[in-house]
């Protein structure tokens, strides 16, 4: 016997009311004056006498019977079908067991492997099992059909000699893409089989903070799922991590130490080679320290036993840029009225930049720069290295450029007029461009000082459609344009930076400009560009073979991008190395709790109510229900005792009868 | 009236049928003899009572010559005073008395009739009868008189309901006693259902004072036997007070409390020369009127307040 609404069952608490009320003190009723009560004590309020009882327990019973009629009839009772039985016990169960590389602090590792173990053996008979782990990729390694094509008595030693051969790696966890990719194999396995049986995806993991969730974000889940957390937890909360920071002398690495906010410790040294350094970091802060030589291997010591994964940094030797560069200008370089010498010193040789310049366009220069006007087959051949997606600045210095500048923008030839004010300012910079947004900052955005003594004014209405103006002279005229062609562009500066036009090559803005100008092209001034395990790395066409960190060497597959699985040191073939680190979110170990989850739409815990499961039971239950319909004959048997009692409770009791006697 | 009738008619239930109190106690009355009551004023009437051998300090002018002529002694004459008894009926009419497990008449109503009745008959034998009523304070005050018309004023201030407050025996009876300074009887109707200290004060005061004094403790048969069935909740009626009594385990207790109550009552009344009579309601009213008469009679037989004159009639 089910009910449609078990919830009304409560209602039989109401036979509590008519048995208090017959076992229920008689209260005194009859109020009588008497002369004095000098002589009387007052009783104790005594039960009525339980003879009283017995002669009214019929009706007691037949009221009480009533109320649980009542009761019964609103929560609808009906007879459910015996389909749902033991459809607990076909529960579909995804272990996700965490393998990224904060696994490996302490014991969590075994830890969890003996969660894990003891997940499975727990498992009833028909129940099916899946393991997989969460590393950077999802892995399985027993799905639902092993499980089920394997001898039932040996299935669970299957899975737990599969999770004896897993260790913990050195990617991130993404425990998102993990969950997910779980659903979906509950998804494929039960494929057309009926969809309301449970299933339950037990992660077993640290849940670090650092865990990636963007994956969980738009998934939805299928009903009847549940998300079980098991959460192992490390016994030391020490931990501090290093990492690679922007440094401006490659010489001179700088790190960056970084203290968990949990650690007790806040003292911790830095080797590298034969140096050591002594670092005080107090927990949840960062702090940055530079090496005062080159190293391959920085070792972060300190933070106590266990904590190691975190304590490596890699750096690849850093080896000057060589950029191709070209300035299409008039007159001498080293002629200092001229812009080219200004181009020529921001760009010089330096530790990170090995500048060439070149004179022909045939040689595919990275950074080109016009300040000339051009003939129509040099104006060809940098609108075709446009085109194909290049960058080139073109500064007019006189009004004759407009040819150059209206063949170059693919446009007609704009009227260019010389401006003849005393100067100008810039107005209007647009630093949500990307060419200005090195300059957003409030420190870094004041130009008013920057005078402009001549500048070419020119109609925007003459550029071609798509033309941006990023920046303005205060007389309104456009100062700075961007013209997109093919998939480059073109910037065009309507004054130069040499002193006859204007003070820009005397500020301290002039380098950083010309750097966020060829930002694609150029090198990284202080950026460190690091690889982490898991990311494929940039390797060039040509290049076959790749030594891992151990020492061996590893053939590279055309075609086949190549994701380091461990930090460390890969030299490629022809002398370049690229340093692997550990991904520093890896070292975020806060747990997360479910309350992101949650927040996330993961079904944690139990399954939900409401899933569309769920609603079919429930609808099913409404049938069947509807079908028995057995409230109806709760109303007449109700409806029968309710006559009953009445003609009892009319009917004078035993006592009143004596009553009537006695006064007769 | 035929005896039979009037024994019938005696029944409380059946008299208090009668409206009119004066016609009850009329009823009632009737057929006894009117007796003589013997004034305990001793001065110049008719009836001789005695000699007395002078004293020093007595008045000559009562001295009876002749016998000194005959004697050569000094004899006070002394005459019986036949002036009519001064009778005060004192009604308790604290709410107490209003009382009655009989529907038709309460303690109150007892107590009236009873009163009416000694009223009616101590007027027929041209004795003088007031009426006192009290609470706790002297409520109504009609002097011992008889005169014409009279009878029908004491009879409209018995008729007024019992609408005092608690019985205090202290202040009134102290009151009462400062205003009758002449020798008379004091009759108290009231069910005595107050602390009995200083009841026992104030009779004894009154005593002191000469006056006669017979208590009749009108009680419900309820009050005395307290046979209710239901527990209820019992209100007092003087004090408002109410309790839960289940009178099935309370009775025992009331009645031990009650029944050293009366005999408390019975022995100070003893104890101070009264004459005390238990009177439920269910008594029929001639025989609280023959225990008033027959208290009268041992009265005028008693030495204390006769003297030695053969010519007393018997009261009874």
């Amino acid at each position: 016997m089910s009910f449609l609404f078990p919830l009304y069952l409560a209602g039989a608490i109401a036979i509590a009311l008519p048995i208090y009320l017959h076992l229920r003190r008689k209260p005194p009723k009859d109020a009588v004056e008497f002369s004095t009560l000098m002589f009387l004590e007052p009783s104790k309020q005594q039960p009525i006498k339980r003879r009283s009882q017995l002669e009214n327990l019929p009706l007691l019973l037949l009221r009480c019977l009533a109320l649980l009629l009542l009761a019964a009839m609103f929560s609808r009772p009906f007879l459910a079908g015996g389909d749902k039985e033991g459809a607990a016990g076909q529960k579909r169960t995804v272990v996700l067991i965490d393998t990224s590389a904060s696994m490996r602090r302490g014991e969590l590792w075994n830890d969890a492997i003996a969660s894990a173990k003891e997940m499975i053996g727990n498992v009833q008979s028909d129940g099916s099992v899946a393991v997989m782990t969460i590393g950077q990729t999802p892995r399985t390694l027993v799905s639902f059909g092993d499980w089920r094509d394997a001898d039932p008595s040996r299935r669970a030693d299957i899975a737990m000699k599969a999770i004896d051969e897993i260790s913990p790696e050195w990617s991130g966890s993404d425990l998102g893409n993990g969950m997910i990719a779980a659903a979906e194999m509950i998804a494929d396995a039960v494929g057309d089989e009926d969809s309301s049986l449970p299933a339950e995806i037990v992660v077993i993991s640290d849940l670090q903070s650092g865990a990636t969730l963007d994956a969980v974000a738009e998934a939805t889940w299928p009903g009847e799922l549940s998300v079980v957390l098991t959460q192992v937890e490390a016994s030391s909360t020490n931990n501090a991590a290093i990492s690679a920071a922007a440094s401006s002398d490659p010489d001179k690495p700088t790190v960056r130490v970084r203290n968990d906010p949990d650690s007790e410790t806040s003292s911790f040294e830095i080797r590298a080679g034969s140096q050591t350094i002594s670092a005080i970091v107090p927990p949840g802060e960062s702090r940055f320290f530079q090496l005062a030589a080159p190293a391959s291997e920085i070792i972060l010591g300190g933070d106590g036993e266990g904590q190691e994964f975190d304590n490596r940094l890699f750096l690849a030797p850093r080896k000057a840029a060589s950029i191709k560069l070209q300035f299409m200008g008039a007159g001498k370089p080293d002629d200092s009225n001229r812009p080219e010498y200004y181009f020529r010193r921001a760009f010089s040789l330096s530790k990170v930049l090995n500048p060439s310049f070149v004179d022909d366009l045939e040689e595919n220069p990275s950074i080109l720069t016009i300040a000339r006007s051009l003939n129509p087959e040099e104006t060809t051949k940098v609108r075709n290295l446009l085109k194909a997606g290049g960058r080139a600045l073109l500064v007019v210095r006189e009004t004759s450029m407009a040819k150059t500048l209206g063949e170059l923008a693919g446009g007609k030839t704009p009227r260019l007029n010389e401006y003849d004010g005393k100067y100008s300012l810039l107005q209007n910079i647009d630093f949500d461009h990307p060419t200005l947004g090195e300059f957003r900052d409030p420190r870094w955005r004041d130009f008013t000082q920057i005078h402009f003594w001549k500048h070419r004014e020119v109609d925007p209405a003459d550029l071609p459609d798509g033309s941006k103006v990023i920046a303005e002279f205060d007389s309104g005229a456009p100062a700075w344009i961007e013209i997109p062609i093919g998939e480059g562009s073109l910037l065009v500066m309507m004054s130069g930076w040499h002193p006859r036009d204007s003070q820009l090559s005397l500020s301290t803005k002039f380098v950083p400009l010309l750097f966020s100008i060829f930002s694609d092209a150029g090198p990284k001034v202080g950026g460190v560009r690091q690889f982490f395990v898991g990311d494929p790395l940039p390797i060039q066409e040509g290049i076959n073979q790749i030594t891992l960190p151990s020492g061996k060497k590893s053939e590279l597959e055309a075609g086949v991008s190549f994701s380091p699985d461990e930090p460390g040191i890969y030299r490629l073939e022809g002398g370049n190395a690229l340093a692997v680190n550990l991904r520093p979110s890896e070292s975020e170990l806060t747990p997360l709790g479910k309350e992101p989850l949650v927040a996330l739409g993961v079904p944690v815990g139990k399954a939900a109510e409401g899933t569309p499961a769920s609603r079919n039971r429930t609808l099913r239950n409404q049938e069947s229900e509807a079908g028995q319909n057995f409230w109806r004959w709760a109303v007449v048997v109700l409806l029968v005792l309710l006559v009953v009692e009445s003609w009892l409770g009319s009917r004078p009791t035993p006592v009143q009868l004596q009553t009537e006697a006695t006064v007769s | 009236m035929s005896a039979n009738t009037s024994t019938r008619l005696l029944d409380p239930d059946a008299l208090m049928r009668i409206r009119s109190l004066e016609l009850r106690s009329r009823v009632v009355v009737e057929g006894f003899w009117s007796g003589i009551h013997r004034s305990p004023y001793h001065g110049f009437s008719s009836e001789f009572s005695e000699y007395r051998q002078y004293a020093r300090g007595d008045d000559v002018r009562h001295i009876d010559w002749r016998v000194y002529a005959r004697s050569d002694r000094y004899y006070i004459k002394k005459y019986e005073d036949e002036t009519n008894l001064r009778c005060q009926l004192l009604i308790d009419g604290s709410r107490s008395m209003k009382y009655g497990s009989n529907p038709e008449f309460n303690k109150h109503t007892y107590a009236a009739t009873l009163a009416a009745t000694f009223a009616y008959f101590l007027s027929q034998q041209g004795d003088a009868v007031g009426v006192t009523r009290f609470d706790d304070k002297v409520c109504d005050y009609l002097p011992a008189r008889n005169r014409p018309g009279h009878l029908r004023r004491l009879m409209l201030a018995l008729e007024a309901p019992a609408e005092g407050k608690t019985t205090d025996f202290g202040g009134p009876l102290e009151r009462i006693a400062q205003m009758h300074d002449r020798r008379g009887m004091f009759v108290l109707l009231s069910d005595l259902l107050a602390p009995l200290e200083t009841l026992s004060t104030r009779l004894g005061m009154l005593r002191a004072q000469g006056h006669e004094v017979v208590v009749f403790q009108i009680l419900d048969p309820r009050e005395i036997d307290f046979e209710f069935d239901k527990a209820a909740q019992f209100t007092d009626l003087e004090s408002g007070e109410q309790h839960f009594i289940d009178p099935a385990s309370a009775r025992k207790d009331y009645l031990k409390k009650i029944q050293r109550h009366l005999d408390a009552a019975s022995a100070l009344c003893q104890s101070a020369g009264i004459d005390y009579f238990l009177c439920p309601t269910d008594r029929p009213f001639n025989l609280a009127l023959y225990d008033f008469l027959s208290t009268r009679a041992r009265r005028a037989a008693g030495p204390a307040r006769t003297g030695t004159n053969p010519n007393v009639r018997s009261a009874t």
